[in-house]
């Protein structure tokens, strides 16, 4: 600014040095001094003119001009407080909903793993069927071995196995610690290497301690496992830890950056792998792969295909039909991954699908607020007029409208700031646990700076439209006074469509959030067939090889022979549960109650044909054939979950070993085997083993849903845990090695958690109570993102129809204050109240249903990507439409209602005097 | 010559005029004003204020450049002088002028161009 000043001056100084000369000079020519002085001025013009123009010219004029439009533009936004908070808010809202999604979306899908050089990391999915080459899965360690040996575009494969052979107990340690739950990830030696993070301290595996059944018991813990149990001891590696009962050392300790897998995976363990596994075509590997330096994706795709023709030749029983596909690992972190480590589904559709949403309340909000700014235009051409009039150049006017709405903008993009935080932190509060990277996610710079682009384009937008239409202005018109001007038609075609626009954007917004809701109601009004309210579970599992012993084949499968003594210490530990204080009723099941699609055995019922057993299917026998879910319960499960009893009795002490075996099936069961008899007293065997008994139908019960998201009433068979096969079959045999226990309270079943980790230790100090919760947080699990999408898409589908609302509400307030002249006159000529709410509701009709309509083919073409977050409803439900367009023009009728009364109410003889 | 018949500057040419005019050295705004009005023989209707936005305009182009010194009489002055930028694109609007002037004049008055 003082360069401004000084330039001021030298003019001033300049312009005196001109006039002095050309007085002198014309003094020097005979003229009088004063005459002199009055020719040179007049020949030299207007000073001030002169020095504004100079000025205009000046790269720093503009900006103090620009300065002093913008404090009128405050002024004026202090003047019409209402306006500028509307404009501010949708401005706010549309800011703050992007930003708070785009922060979910960079954590989640964005960020990249803390490993070095992510970018030449890749997936290699497994295609199990290279005819639906969109069905992925996990590899085979077959597979790995290949790749790792043979492919030429990678520098390194590494592979790490789903939690199945991770879940552990880490047990009692010299320092006399109580055992507990650890998870851990087996993973190949080469994997550390792939991703290219050295432990912090000690070193990974070598091939040598990752030998086939012979797997050496060393570990590598995670920097929280060091904290939290070891308090950071410097001399930790080499201490030896009892994990799963075998005396276990440490080798190593990750860095505390290291997060590839979560921050619940406490240690790491080689692949353990069994000689069955090297010849299995199953997968459960996830490979993971370096790229050489200037090797592509698409490259290594190729020479992974090349592979595949290969492998499939040199052993088509392992290999046949299989193919790979090649993922970047942004892409492939984006996926939801099971238990099994299984890609089950994608958080990069859901988050584009709330991207899109948020799209759509953003433009809803700039449509808001250049219908707002169109109306203040609308009111001010008179003053835009007088200045075009008065030789203010278009440019001129435009810099102004832009300098106006730029404290909006700011006001705007403030506020939408610290709605952002708010939201993030409400986001965080409620999202489920597992949601990926949720404890990073949080406002960063980036967004910041994202936020103020979405400002400055949409503040400039907001200028320029108005301020194009304003510089369109006829000058002659406004002045004279005329409301009913060409471009004040134009300017009122150009809101209505910005209002049919949002009200269609609304809609599908409100389609979608409709979906969401109807697929929430359909998840819980699902009958359960019991009762979870107060009941508490958690799992208590002994290590395998105490439990299970090969003891050779059947039918094609490995057969175990089950420790009878596993049986027993879950009887104890039941019986030593009925005395917790606080505990009504304590029981014990196999399969976690409402835990998914449980085990099914075939079966055979005594005096009817065997069905056909097809080998080839499965380890227990082909889908569709005679086959019931299995599950071993205590004696009183029942009447802890509150699962009725329909006939005959439950179980009880004398259902023993030693008594005649017996079984309680369910009300389908019952229904589809022994519809026309008594099932009472009918004879089942249990095909899954040899030399199995008959046992005998002793009761029926009511049906369980498997989960909230499953409502197939499938047959199930219960039997006395205690009564179970001496032997199993196949991989199955995992679920021998332990309970879920099932307790009815009083009170906060979580505050019992202690005492019940006291009486279990009672029985067996080194198994853990783990997982422990309450039934209802199960089935909440099931629906828990159906819920926060709901949650989210409903917040956007109700600021959205606000939005709208204030959109149209706008619209009809400026049209009637427009014809209040023209409504005055037909009223003066005898027109009712009635038909002027008629005329008006008419404008106000089309508009909605203009919008509607663009909404509902908007809604189709749109809420298809919706389909895998749905439950039980297409994405083409036409209750769901009809719903959303019913509430919309709803909506929009009370926000028309104003001023369609006030139109209805106008005074024939006030509205003719005015103007 | 009376007022009359003086001839308001079209758009542009002041520019033209004032590099023109700067060819032959260095000099003030008085001195340009002065040299304009004197080599048009008093045709032109300059007002002497206007010469001042023109300056600045084309000092920001890089055309001409100026710095204080002293006038004939001892005062102090700010004199202009042409750059080698304004040098070039004297020559190039003087041809260009030329040219506009030959095409005006011959739909003007055909037969002098025939």
């Amino acid at each position: 600014m003082t360069f401004r000043w000084r330039r001021d001056e030298e003019l001033e100084e300049e312009i005196d040095a001109h006039l002095a000369l050309d007085i002198q000079g014309l003094i020097d020519a005979g003229m009088s001094p004063d005459e002199a002085r009055r020719v040179a001025h007049r020949r030299f013009g207007s000073r001030t003119v002169v020095r504004e123009h100079v000025r205009e010219g000046d790269p720093f004029f503009g900006l103090e001009t620009f300065l002093r439009d913008v404090v009128y533009g405050v002024r004026s936004l202090r003047r019409n407080a209402g306006f500028a908070f509307a404009a501010a808010l949708s401005l706010a809202l549309g800011i703050a909903v992007n930003t708070v999604i785009f922060s979910l979306l960079d954590k989640a899908l964005l960020s990249q793993a803390a490993v070095a050089d992510p970018g030449r990391l890749v997936v290699l999915w497994n295609v199990p069927d290279r005819a639906h080459a969109d069905a992925i899965g996990t590899s085979s360690i077959p597979r790995y071995t290949a790749f790792h040996d043979e492919a030429r575009s990678f520098e390194s494969v590494g592979a790490f196995n789903g939690v199945a052979c991770g879940v552990r107990t880490l047990g009692f340690d010299q320092d006399g610690v109580p055992a507990e739950r650890i998870i851990g990830q087996t993973v190949s030696p080469s994997l550390f290497h792939v991703l290219g993070v050295p432990p912090l301290m000690g070193r990974t595996f070598t091939n040598e301690e990752d030998v086939v059944d012979h797997v050496a018991p060393v570990i590598v813990i995670s920097h929280r496992m060091w904290e939290r149990r070891f308090h950071r001891a410097p001399d930790i590696l080499g201490t030896s830890v009892t994990l799963n009962r075998v005396p276990t050392t440490i080798i190593g300790v990750m860095p505390a950056t290291f997060d590839f897998f979560g921050d619940t995976i406490e240690f790491f363990a080689p692949l353990c792998l069994t000689r069955g596994q090297v010849e299995s075509r199953v997968g459960g590997n996830t490979l993971i792969a370096r790229l050489k330096p200037g090797a592509t994706i698409t490259q290594a795709q190729a020479d992974l295909d090349a592979l595949a023709v290969h492998l499939e030749a040199s052993a088509p029983a392992i290999h046949a039909g299989i193919g790979t596909r090649v993922e970047s690992l942004q892409r492939a972190r984006a996926r939801m991954i099971d238990a099994g480590g299984q890609p089950s589904g994608d958080y990069g559709a859901a988050l584009l699908m709330l991207q899109g949403a948020v799209a759509c309340v953003l433009l809803i909000a700039c449509a808001n607020v250049a219908g707002l700014l169109l109306a203040r235009t609308a009111g001010r051409r008179q003053e835009i007029a007088l200045r075009l009039a008065l030789g203010a150049a278009n440019a001129r006017v435009m810099r102004q409208f832009l300098a106006e709405s730029l404290p909006l903008a700011v006001a705007g993009g403030l506020i939408g700031v610290a709605l952002s935080w708010a939201g993030l932190r409400l986001f965080v509060a409620t999202a489920p646990p597992d949601f990926p990277r949720l404890d990073r996610v949080a406002l960063d710079l980036r967004v910041l700076g994202f936020t103020a682009l979405v400002v400055t384009f949409a503040s400039l937008l907001f200028a320029i439209v108005p301020a194009l239409q304003a510089s369109n202005v006829h000058l002659v018109e406004p002045l004279r006074g005329s409301s009913q001007s060409a471009t004040g038609a134009d300017r009122q075609r150009l809101r209505r469509w910005l209002v049919a626009g949002q009200m269609a954007l609304a809609l599908v917004l409100l389609i979608g959030a409709g979906l969401m809701v109807h697929s929430f109601a359909r998840a819980i009004s699902n009958e359960l067939g019991a009762n979870p309210a107060g009941v508490l579970t958690f799992d208590f599992r002994l290590p395998p090889y105490d439990t299970f012993k090969l003891a050779g084949r059947y039918r094609g499968n490995n057969l175990y022979d089950v420790n009878p003594a596993a049986a027993l210490t879950f009887d104890r530990v039941y019986e030593r549960l009925q005395r917790v204080p606080g505990v009504v009723s304590a029981a014990a099941v196999n399969q976690a109650p409402f835990g998914g699609q449980p085990l099914q055995v075939p079966f055979v019922v005594q005096g009817r044909p065997a069905p056909a057993f097809s080998s080839a299917v499965g380890p227990l026998g082909p889908r569709g054939s005679q086959v019931a879910n299995y599950f071993a319960v205590t004696a009183g499960y029942f009447a802890t979950l509150g699962i009725p009893l329909r006939q005959g009795r439950d179980f009880d002490s004398h259902d023993t070993p030693d008594h005649q075996p017996v079984v309680i099936i369910n009300e389908t069961m019952a229904r589809q085997y022994f519809a026309n008899e008594d099932p009472l007293g009918q004879l089942i065997t249990l095909d899954i083993v040899p030399d199995e008994k008959p046992r005998e139908v002793v009761g029926v019960v009511g049906d369980l849903s498997p989960g909230r998201l499953e409502d197939r009433h499938v047959a199930a068979v219960y039997l006395p845990q205690l009564q179970q096969t001496p032997q199993f079959v196949g991989a199955p045999v995992y679920i021998r090695t332990g309970m879920y226990f099932v307790l009815r309270t009083t009170g906060e079943p979580m505050r019992l958690v202690p005492s019940i980790k006291q009486a279990v230790a009672e029985v067996d100090h080194t198994t853990p109570v783990a997982g422990a919760k309450t039934i209802e947080q199960t089935l909440d699990a099931d629906v828990r993102y159906l819920r926060l999408y709901m949650l989210l898409l409903g917040i956007f589908g109700a600021v959205a129809a606000a939005l709208a609302a204030t959109g149209i509400y706008g619209v009809m307030a400026c049209l009637v204050a427009q014809r209040t002249r023209e409504i005055g006159i037909r009223m003066a000529l005898g027109a009712r109240p009635g038909a002027v709410l008629v005329m008006i509701g008419r404008q106000a009709g089309w508009l909605v249903a203009a919008g509607v309509v663009v909404g509902l083919v908007g809604a189709l073409a749109l809420t298809r990507v919706l389909q895998s977050m749905l439950y039980g409803v297409s994405p083409t439900d036409p209750i769901t439409y009809a719903g959303g367009s019913l509430l919309l023009a709803l909506v929009a009728v009370v926000a028309c209602l104003v001023p369609a009364r006030r139109a209805a109410a106008i005074d024939p003889t006030i509205a003719l005097r005015q103007e | 010559m009376g007022r009359a018949d003086r001839i308001q500057l079209l758009q542009g040419t002041l520019d033209l005029l004032v590099l023109q005019t700067l060819v032959f050295g260095p000099l003030h705004g008085h001195g340009i004003a002065t040299t304009i009005q004197q080599s048009s023989e008093d045709a032109l209707l300059v007002d002497h204020g206007s010469l001042y936005p023109a300056l600045q305009r084309l000092e920001h182009a890089g055309l001409i450049a100026s710095e204080w010194g002293t006038s004939d009489n001892n005062r102090r002055a700010r004199f202009y002088k042409l750059t080698r930028k304004g040098r070039t694109r004297l020559a190039d609007e003087t041809d260009r002028w030329e040219k506009m002037v030959r095409a005006v004049a011959r739909i003007l008055k055909p037969q002098v161009a025939r």
